[in-house]
């Protein structure tokens, strides 16, 4: 899905080389992680990964979508922080058994963006990065090439085995199986006849695909040539260090101060 | 026993993948159903399953609603054999593959197992010991049964969509047996296929898809025998068929030619 | 004297965990520049066969060979995979596997990205692999979004640039609507027109085959069955009808009648068939078209 993912486009971070962004996303986690327990902390990077969103052009929309399909997550993280931050600070206010004090609003906040953060930053990592070129830049950084080329490729499947799910779904239905009737187990049960051909066909496929790769002489050069290459620009470095500047020290003031 | 009318349904964030389409497809019909690819034929016939449910318009199969009745209830008229119907296969013997869909429906275990061999019979695997595993079975074995599986709930219609991608001549021959079959029985085939050859020699009806909408409906030789209008949209008529034209004769098949010559030459 | 691109003696396969032979004895030469149409029913061994020439078979997937095989002069058993990679280019059936990548650039540069050649040759071959098979502006689309033909084309291309001396196609149209099958069929006409590749391919479209193979093969139960040009093959009806391949419609034609007491030869091409029926046929009925 992920791979699957990938949007053609001209903005900055189409532009920019895969590796500044791969540090990028990872300054993101290090600082959501590093201010966890307070979510004002937090804030300037949630904003910044948002901004980021519009900027790589996924639209407003999908980023919107992200953080509506999350509101579910957040509320429950709210309640879950709040209570059990529910000794600690200054009460704001008393929802029945639920004590919310300002300390627990902060973790919540800050337990919340701790996933929210990361996530959007590899979103916008995937969407803006021609998967070539995360198999390019994996391999720069010292991954094997046939492992980076492996994982991309395994996560470029994904789109297809959720189409291939449907199919079969559509063909079980047409035979009767209803997926809606009888308590958990018997449910569960009534997988079998999707999952098994399912996991028929994904292995039908990747037979399929390793033969169509070792017919396109897929590991045979020591050193593989790659013709469309990204490379550090300006741009580049002026992210690289803007973004070690911004998030390191976002980090330090949320372990810090 | 199928009607469509007006029917319209478009995938989300898709085009229009069928367009308002009405139809009816009656008792002892044997229908092919051609277009290019997105032209929308999978989407009708799933349509018609019930696995889709239209837009505008209604679905009516055997009376039902398949608005309002549910797929398991739609099933149980119309059998749909997919592109690659061995892909439906997952049970341990070739037993309850074919059982599955019966047992779906409440059948008796009685009538479950007279209806297995019998189905397993028609498609010639009426040897095979009835505990044999599917993956025992080769490829068009393994097809056979999957036909086998739909056969048993002796439908009403079966849809088959394109069933003859990765089958062998004879095979696509044994496949046409089958449905003539069921047609004589009184029950109606619909067929999704690129195989003009097939259709000739077997479909007495043809509906032609463009972009979501029927362009043509009609018999199988006033479809086929018009040559200007595949070429215009695309479509590899016959050979037989254009031969029968350079010769200044009527013909559809090889033995329809060979007849309109010894006809004209005794 | 240059050796021959495929030289198979008494040539053995099957895959490991299969007891029987899917290839059983099979001896086949083919020149430099021949177009050879290898047809059969399902699991007759056709693409195990493909596999064996094209060295997947025991190099990449397991399983046991035995016999000559010699491709190009090389002796492929002896030295492995790596000695023919690039000399052997294989299309197989679906488009949806065969296009991996999110640009038709990066698609067809992939191969000889993998065989390690400069940057400057690589994109000197991917421009005349769009080049000749038509796909000249498609640089930069996603293949994703292109049609059941064009990914196929695509797929063509891909191996083009490695620029083998063998083409090989395993069922190239059997996924493929009307649209799609002519478009991936006149590609095989273009190349075999301006190129001196050597193609094998299987293939069902009959009318096609008989009109571009110099030699068809027919394959039963692992075997060579029926070899020879399209004329000699589907002159010999009972061979054909017993071993379930379908005649070309004309072929048909002469059949029904041959079975109604008219002596003809057995045409295979329509241009063929218009001759011999239309001399059949008292000439004032004859239309010209």
């Amino acid at each position: 899905m992920l791979a699957g993912l990938y949007r053609e486009g001209d903005t900055v971070f189409h532009r920019l080389d895969p590796r500044p962004k791969l540090a990028w996303t990872l300054l993101v986690l290090a600082a959501s992680m590093a201010t966890q327990f307070n979510g004002l902390k937090s804030l300037p990077v949630f904003v910044s990964v948002v901004l980021s969103l519009a900027l790589a052009g996924i639209g407003v929309k999908i980023a919107f979508l992200l953080i509506f399909n999350a509101s579910i997550f957040l509320l429950v993280t709210l309640l879950i922080w709040v209570g059990m931050y529910s000794g600690a600070g200054v009460v704001l206010a008393k929802l029945g058994w639920l004590t919310i004090t300002d300390i627990g609003l902060l973790v919540a906040l800050g337990k919340f963006f701790l996933i929210m953060n990361p996530v959007i930053a590899f979103v916008v990592f995937f969407a803006s990065t021609k998967p070539s070129h995360i198999i390019w830049a994996l391999q720069k950084i010292g991954v094997p090439y046939k492992l980076a080329f492996s994982f991309v490729v395994a996560l470029g499947l994904l789109p297809s085995i959720i189409k291939n799910a449907g199919d079969v779904i559509d063909v079980q239905k047409a035979r009767g199986l209803a997926l809606d009737r009888g308590n958990i187990f018997e449910r569960i049960k009534r997988y079998a006849p999707i999952l098994i051909p399912l996991i028929s066909r994904m292995m039908g496929d990747v037979w399929d695909l390793s033969m169509v790769l070792a017919s396109r002489g897929f590991g045979y050069a020591k050193k593989r040539t790659f013709v469309d290459t990204p490379s550090w620009g300006k741009l580049d470095t002026l992210f690289f260090f803007l973004s070690i500047a911004f998030y390191g020290g976002i980090a330090v003031w949320g372990l810090y101060l | 026993m199928i009607e469509l009318k007006n029917v319209s349904f478009t995938y989300p964030n898709g085009p229009r993948a069928v367009d308002n389409v009405s139809l009816s497809i009656g008792e002892g019909e044997f229908v092919a159903l051609i277009g290019h690819s997105g032209a929308g034929k999978t989407t009708l016939a799933k349509l018609i399953v019930g696995l889709l449910k239209p837009e505008t318009g209604w679905v009516k199969v055997s009376g039902l609603d398949t608005k309002t009745t549910p797929v398991s209830k739609i099933a149980e008229h119309v059998g749909y054999v997919f592109q690659n119907p061995d892909l439906m296969i997952f049970s341990a013997t070739i037993y309850d593959e074919v059982a599955f869909a019966l047992r779906n429906r409440g059948y008796r275990e009685d009538e479950v197992k007279k209806r297995v061999v019998q189905a397993l019979k028609e498609v010639d695997l009426g040897h095979k010991p009835l505990d044999t595993p599917p993956y025992m079975l080769s490829f068009g074995e393994k097809h056979r049964l999957a036909i086998a599986s739909v056969l048993a709930t002796e439908p009403d219609l079966l849809i088959l969509d394109e069933p003859t991608t990765g089958l062998d001549y004879a095979r696509c021959l044994k496949l046409m047996e089958i449905c003539e079959r069921l047609v004589r029985k009184g029950r109606s085939v619909l067929i999704i296929t690129h195989d003009f050859g097939l259709i000739a020699e077997y479909a007495g009806r043809v509906l032609v898809m463009k972009k979501g909408r029927i362009i043509r409906d009609g018999a199988t030789r006033e479809v086929l025998r018009d040559v200007e209008f595949l070429e215009k949209e695309g479509f590899m008529p016959l050979q037989s068929t254009l031969l029968a034209r350079k010769l200044g004769l009527r013909a559809l098949t090889p033995r329809e030619l060979a007849s309109a010559i010894l006809e004209r030459n005794p | 004297m240059g050796a021959l691109p495929v030289e198979l003696e008494n040539v053995y396969a099957r895959y490991a965990g299969s007891e029987d032979w899917i290839v059983k004895d099979v001896t086949l030469k083919v020149d430099r520049g021949e177009m050879v149409v290898i047809m059969g029913p399902s699991g007759c061994g056709k693409s195990t066969l493909i596999n064996v020439i094209g060295g997947l078979i025991p190099h990449i997937v397991a399983g046991v060979v035995k016999g000559k095989v010699k491709v190009e002069g090389i002796d492929v058993l002896k030295e492995g995979y790596r000695a023919i990679v690039g000399k052997v280019g294989i299309v197989y059936q679906n488009p949806e596997i065969q296009v991996i990548t999110r640009s038709v650039f990066e698609e067809l540069a992939m191969a000889p990205e993998n065989l390690g050649l400069p940057r400057d040759e690589i994109i000197e071959r991917v421009n005349w692999a769009l080049e000749i098979l038509g796909l000249k502006g498609y640089e930069r689309r996603d293949p994703q979004t292109l049609s059941g033909g064009e990914k196929q084309l695509v797929a063509i291309a891909s191996v083009l640039t490695m620029q083998p001396r063998i083409l090989m196609l395993d069922e190239p149209t059997s996924m493929l609507d009307h649209e799609g099958t002519r478009m991936v069929l006149n590609a095989i006409n273009n190349l075999r027109e301006n190129t001196e590749m050597t193609v094998i391919v299987v293939e069902h479209r009959v009318e096609w085959a008989v009109e571009v193979a110099d030699r068809i093969i027919v394959m039963d139960q692992g075997k060579i069955v029926l070899e020879g040009s399209p004329a000699e093959v589907f002159s010999r009806e009972e061979e054909v009808k017993k071993f379930g391949v379908r005649p070309p419609s004309v072929s048909e034609v002469a059949y029904e009648l041959r079975a109604r007491g008219v002596d003809i030869p057995v045409p295979v091409r329509l241009s063929e068939a218009y001759k011999v029926l239309s001399g059949v046929l008292p000439v004032d009925r004859v239309e010209e078209r």
